[in-house]
């Protein structure tokens, strides 16, 4: 995927998330590309000469160290290719995964431990945000996950950042 | 191939998102139950009866969690817990959002904690918060967009300490990176990828907490 397929195509990602109010994952996403990527680099370290004795004035005068080079890490912007790698990862994780999830936790939670066929009766499952001094909030699980149309939206997402690695 | 796939996406996302309608829970909220339920699955490969029971009485079919840390005997909701039973052992509980006590005598918050029930049940009467010395197992869970800061990871090193590093579990969605290194070097029981395309992560976080089931087995 060249650069410019790269700007496109995460335009149309972003695009489609600001479309279905996921914006704030998109902000997510700019925040983390914005401290940039950690890289190791090799480079030649320098010392100071010590034969400085007998000089009228002290110059600063270094050379390289001897031995191997040396590891250390510096900071470098991401390619456009790995910008939109890392949106399609959030977008899987803020949209495809929890969903998915959902679907599993009625299965764990249902499941009968003997392996019968009297699963645990379930009728809701729900989370509470409890908020000091103020009313808990809650949330509800679904269980009529779109478990297909989830699996066709994750393919497309992962066919995306197959592309950007090549 | 790529035009093809953004000229689908409106009508992909339009098939599980609905704008206005999104009241559903929180990413990091799903992640936590989803983690407890795969507690629950690893109890069950190992020959645990799992049942549940609400903070104020018994399960009445509806499974009510606390994401956020709370106390063990609050009824601000009717909180569900599980119950596992392993054959001739005294039984577990498996909380969600409970504060724990650490080494330190301070207050620390659990996102999950497998304790006994006989130390859930006093803690619930006296209100009082569980020791996490007392607890089998505790997991700090985190759900997050995009790869995880390390300083997550140099938090849990010292949350684990107040509760035990043989015992306390650092679970993520995201990939290894960093922070797996981070935890890794500090000799800390991590799991990565917690998602459910990834079976071979899910498979080995259920693992590792069978082992753990294992040795309560086994153990006086």
């Amino acid at each position: 995927m060249t650069d410019q397929e790269a700007i496109e195509t995460w335009a149309a990602l972003s695009a489609m998330l600001t479309k279905f109010e996921l914006a704030d994952v998109l902000r997510r996403v700019e925040t983390y590309l914005r401290e940039g990527k950690a890289e190791e680099r090799e480079i030649e370290p320098l010392e100071e000469r010590s034969d400085h004795e007998g000089r009228l004035f002290n110059v600063e005068d270094f050379r390289r160290r001897p031995g191997p080079r040396a590891r250390y890490l510096a900071v470098v912007e991401y390619t456009q290719q790995e910008r939109l790698q890392i949106l399609v990862e959030a977008t899987l994780h803020a949209v495809v995964f929890p969903r998915q999830m959902e679907h599993e936790i009625w299965n764990y939670l249902e499941k009968s431990s003997d392996g019968a066929s009297n699963p645990i009766d379930i009728q809701a499952i729900s989370v509470v945000h409890e908020i000091p001094g103020g009313e808990p909030t809650v949330a509800t699980l679904g269980r009529q996950i779109p478990v297909v149309d989830l699996s066709k939206l994750q393919k497309a997402l992962q066919e995306i950042s197959r592309e950007a690695q090549k | 191939m790529i035009a093809q796939i953004l000229a689908d996406l409106p009508g992909l996302f339009g098939e599980v998102i609905v704008p206005g309608l999104q009241t559903g829970a929180a990413p990091g909220d799903v992640f936590e139950v989803y983690v407890f339920g795969l507690i629950l699955e690893a109890a069950r490969r190992e020959e645990a009866v799992v049942g549940y029971e609400n903070v104020n009485g018994p399960f009445q079919g509806v499974g009510t969690f606390r994401t956020t840390p709370g106390r063990i005997w609050s009824q601000t909701a009717p909180y569900t817990h599980a119950i596992l039973q392993f054959q001739s052992k005294l039984p577990l509980e498996v909380h969600l959002g409970v504060y724990l006590e650490g080494k330190s005598g301070r207050l620390h918050e659990a996102d999950l904690v497998v304790l006994p029930r006989s130390e859930g049940l006093s803690c619930r009467t006296g209100r009082v918060h569980p020791k996490a010395s007392r607890a089998l197992c505790t997991v700090e869970c985190k759900s997050y967009d995009t790869p995880l800061g390390i300083d997550l990871g140099r938090s849990f090193i010292g949350l684990s300490a107040e509760f035990g590093k043989e015992k306390a579990f650092f679970v993520m969605n995201q990939s290894e990176g960093t922070i797996g290194r981070l935890l890794d070097e500090h000799n800390r029981n991590w799991e990565h990828s917690i998602v459910p395309p990834s079976t071979n992560d899910v498979a080995r976080l259920i693992g590792s907490v069978q082992t753990m089931f294992k040795s309560y087995k086994v153990g006086k």
